[in-house]
């Protein structure tokens, strides 16, 4: 027999374990019977440890620990309190990590799992959100080690409900989306499947979108009307009306109206309607995601054979009908939405120990990832949507004689300007001393079929690869001034042509000239002729650009006249406010 | 230098259906993906084979390298490409400049009069593009003749296509990243 590989889906509000059994992916059940393990961990003061079920059971006496995975892999910056500064949260045991607490739940489903076997387990694959990114997926990997398992491969949520999908309509071929919304992420991918082989085409999403949040709005909607903030609540209160709000959501998709009750303090009718006013903006970002997925594939809603849904919240009704409405056809339910994933899971663990054959999966790196350039602009290397396991080259070059080092920054996102993007981290690339733009380092960045990132130098003249590691972003620290960096390749030296940078510096140009004109005349006998030199040099140089249609050019030159231009400015409003406080009279 | 069209066993020849391509780059992946016990190497040498034979763009740059002569990519751009070039940096700006002030808008009233203007920036990216489809068409149908005529006979011309051909590829991505844009402002509320 060969050796037994686990498909775990780590959900945001509860996880599940799969196994493939003569070519069909079971959910394993615990000795309860229960196949769904609630995504919670109580810890006591001593250190005891209780998962799952046996943690809820101390909800709304104890601090139970439950979404921890929306903070996996995030900085304190970004969790809403929830995290310490060094990425913590405190628990009655202490403060641990969220790969930590995640693990505790792993550990779990594995001891199902060996029970249900009656074999020793330690190997998984564990599925995390498509649009989850490097951190995320590295820290994910590492809550598997930690609960003794080696993670054979962490694979995208909506591409698990796929393999579970097309499982058994592999000798169709055709284009299908899946549409993922669970507790706290929602996913979206375009997926072709042609005699077996599910190749991903897009994939978008939002890591902050999910049922959590559609409780928290119905919590937040009572306690306005009680003249409350949610805001406000302690932490135990927060979490008991919150939970009122899954209830009454729940109920919402069997009932036109439902009744929001908290002890002591009163109740609040919930119409359909008005939830339907809370879930406006939610609806708007999926909308959002799901049009992104259709462009990015290039396909639209005719084009597809089937829109599956998964997830718990895909039971509300609300959201199936917007599902409808945004790729024009009825959605497939027909899978089930808490068990998809962990059974396609279950699919490629199959494929990857090789009890299933006749199936593969080319899945997508679901972020661009690229490095900062000078002037803070994102370069992209590798492009969102591309085949993993995939990579990329970029040869750097010293921009100064002598320079020693240079460092890279390396972002993920989609945003054109890097702060915008999430920083994975920066490394440093060594130079041998040479002239400027002689000494060259090839790097190459890989994306591994688990979606994370290694970088590796290359000595290009003796042939050697040395391994990058990554720094850590520090948190929240702007730095003073970007290093400067100067990198060359071939796309980059296209950059000559953005249309849009042109565009842009054209029209700071078109302002400029014309001011220059102008400030000249007034305040010109007020400078010295070397500086009416430099202003008048700056300004040809903006001109013979505009003319060329030399972006980079125009780009550097335009940036020149503003400075140059400066000192003029500065005298301009200088006599203009004596203007106004001198006296005509004196 | 790696030859693409021997990796996946494409013919050698610039005038190729894309659905072929995709057919050999699926049975080249399925092959050598790591899952089915393949060369990682091998398949990310597929992978980018695959890339680069898709697009006509860079089709054409590997057809010039693989015939031992030298692309130049500072050369000259044909004039049919540059004559597009204001219009798409300017059609580009007008969708940025929307999304801009669409994001700062704070009433409904002011969201309305700004949304009025989407139909007609829509036409305007759709025309541009339709016109760059066009143009890339027209490069494309010239593949035919380099087979014909050998690669090694036309280097000075596929160069030129190969310019022109990477920025219509350039522009008409960040079109449909305009494109994109415009509704996710919209939907933005």
């Amino acid at each position: 027999m060969s050796e037994v590989i686990i498909g775990i889906d780590l959900g945001t509000t509860q996880s599940a374990v799969a196994v493939v059994d003569s070519g069909f992916p079971l959910l394993l059940a615990d000795l309860e019977g229960r196949s769904l393990v609630p995504s919670a961990v109580w810890y006591s003061k001593k250190g005891e440890i209780k998962v799952g079920h046996e943690a809820l059971r101390f909800a709304g006496i104890e601090e139970v620990h439950t979404s921890v995975k929306s903070l996996i892999g995030r900085r304190a910056s970004e969790s809403e309190g929830r995290l310490t500064p060094d990425g913590r949260i405190n628990t009655a045991a202490g403060p641990k990590l969220p790969e930590e607490v995640s693990a505790e739940i792993l550990a779990v489903l594995k001891q199902i799992a060996e029970n249900r076997l009656e074999t020793e387990v330690t190997k998984a694959v564990l599925t995390v959100p498509a649009y989850f990114h490097d951190g995320q997926r590295a820290a994910t990997k590492e809550a598997g080690r930690l609960a003794g398992l080696e993670v054979v491969r962490i694979l995208s949520e909506p591409t698990a409900a796929a393999l579970c999908y097309g499982l058994d309509r592999l000798d169709e071929s055709s284009q299908v989306a899946v549409f993922d919304l669970g507790g706290g992420t929602f996913d979206v991918s375009v997926l072709e499947m042609r005699e077996g082989v599910f190749e991903v085409s897009s994939t978008s999403g939002d890591t902050d979108l999910g049922g959590d949040k559609f409780d928290e709005v119905i919590a937040e909607f009572a306690a306005r009307k009680f003249g409350r903030d949610l805001r406000d609540f302690e932490a135990m209160e927060r979490v008991q009306w919150i939970s009122e709000g899954r209830r009454v959501k729940l109920a919402l998709s069997d009932a036109e109206e439902a009744t929001y009750r908290i002890p002591f303090t009163g109740e609040v009718p919930v119409s359909r309607k008005a939830f339907q006013g809370l879930m406006k903006p939610f609806l708007a970002r999926m909308e959002s995601c799901c049009r992104r997925a259709m462009l990015d594939a290039e396909v639209t809603g005719k084009d597809l054979a089937a829109v599956v849904m998964v997830g718990g919240s895909s039971r509300i009704p609300m959201v199936k009908d917007r599902v409808a409405a945004i790729f024009e056809q009825e959605p497939d339910l027909s899978q089930h939405p808490d068990e998809a994933i962990a059974r396609g899971a279950a699919i490629q663990a199959g494929i990857l120990a090789g009890t299933i054959r006749e199936v593969l999966l080319l899945d997508v790196t679901p972020l661009s990832l690229g490095i900062e350039t000078m002037g803070g602009l994102m370069n992209v290397l590798i492009p969102r949507n591309t085949t993993i396991p995939c990579r990329a080259g970029e040869m750097f070059t010293n921009a100064a004689e002598g320079q020693e080092s240079m460092k890279v920054k390396v972002l993920q996102g989609e945003r054109e300007l890097a702060k915008d993007n999430w920083e994975l981290g920066s490394f440093e690339v060594r130079f041998e001393p040479d002239r400027r733009g002689q000494a060259r380092v090839g790097v190459e960045f890989r994306i591994d079929a688990d979606g994370i990132l290694s970088v590796l130098a290359r000595d290009v003249a003796r042939n050697i690869d040395t391994v990058i590691k990554i720094g850590s972003a520090a948190v929240d620290v702007k730095e003073a001034k970007v290093e400067q960096m100067v990198s060359e390749s071939v796309e980059f030296a296209f950059e000559d042509m953005n249309a849009r940078v042109f565009e842009e510096s054209r029209l700071k140009a078109e302002e400029l000239l014309p001011a220059v004109e102008v400030a000249l005349e007034q305040a010109g006998s007020l400078l010295t002729p070397k500086e009416i030199a430099r202003i008048q040099e700056a300004r040809e140089r903006v001109e013979k650009a505009i003319e060329e249609r030399k972006v980079s050019e125009l780009k550097v030159s335009v940036e020149q006249l503003d400075e140059v231009t400066e000192s003029l400015a500065a005298m301009l409003v200088e006599e203009a406010t004596k203007a106004i406080f001198s006296n005509p009279q004196d | 230098m790696m030859d693409p069209f021997a990796l996946i066993g494409v013919p050698r020849k610039l005038d190729l259906e894309e659905a072929e391509i995709e057919r050999l780059l699926l049975e080249a992946s399925q092959i050598h993906h790591p899952d089915n016990g393949g060369d990682q190497d091998l398949f990310l040498k597929i992978r980018l084979a695959g890339e680069i034979l898709k697009s006509p763009a860079k089709r054409v740059r590997a057809a010039i390298e693989c015939e031992g002569l030298s692309f130049d990519e500072r050369g000259e751009i044909p004039d049919k490409v540059m004559e597009h070039f204001s219009n798409v940096a300017s059609v580009l700006q007008k969708v940025d400049s929307f999304v801009s002030e669409r994001s700062k808008a704070l009433s409904s009233l002011g969201k309305a009069v700004l949304d009025a203007r989407v139909p007609g920036l829509k036409a305007d990216l759709e025309e541009v593009i339709s016109n760059l489809n066009e143009l890339k068409s027209a490069m494309v149908a010239r593949f035919k003749s380099f087979d014909k005529r050998g690669w090694s006979e036309c280097e000075v011309e596929m160069s030129e296509v190969a310019r022109g051909l990477i920025f219509l590829t350039k522009w008409a991505a960040q079109l449909r990243e305009a494109n994109g844009k415009l509704f996710e402002a919209l939907l933005g509320g």
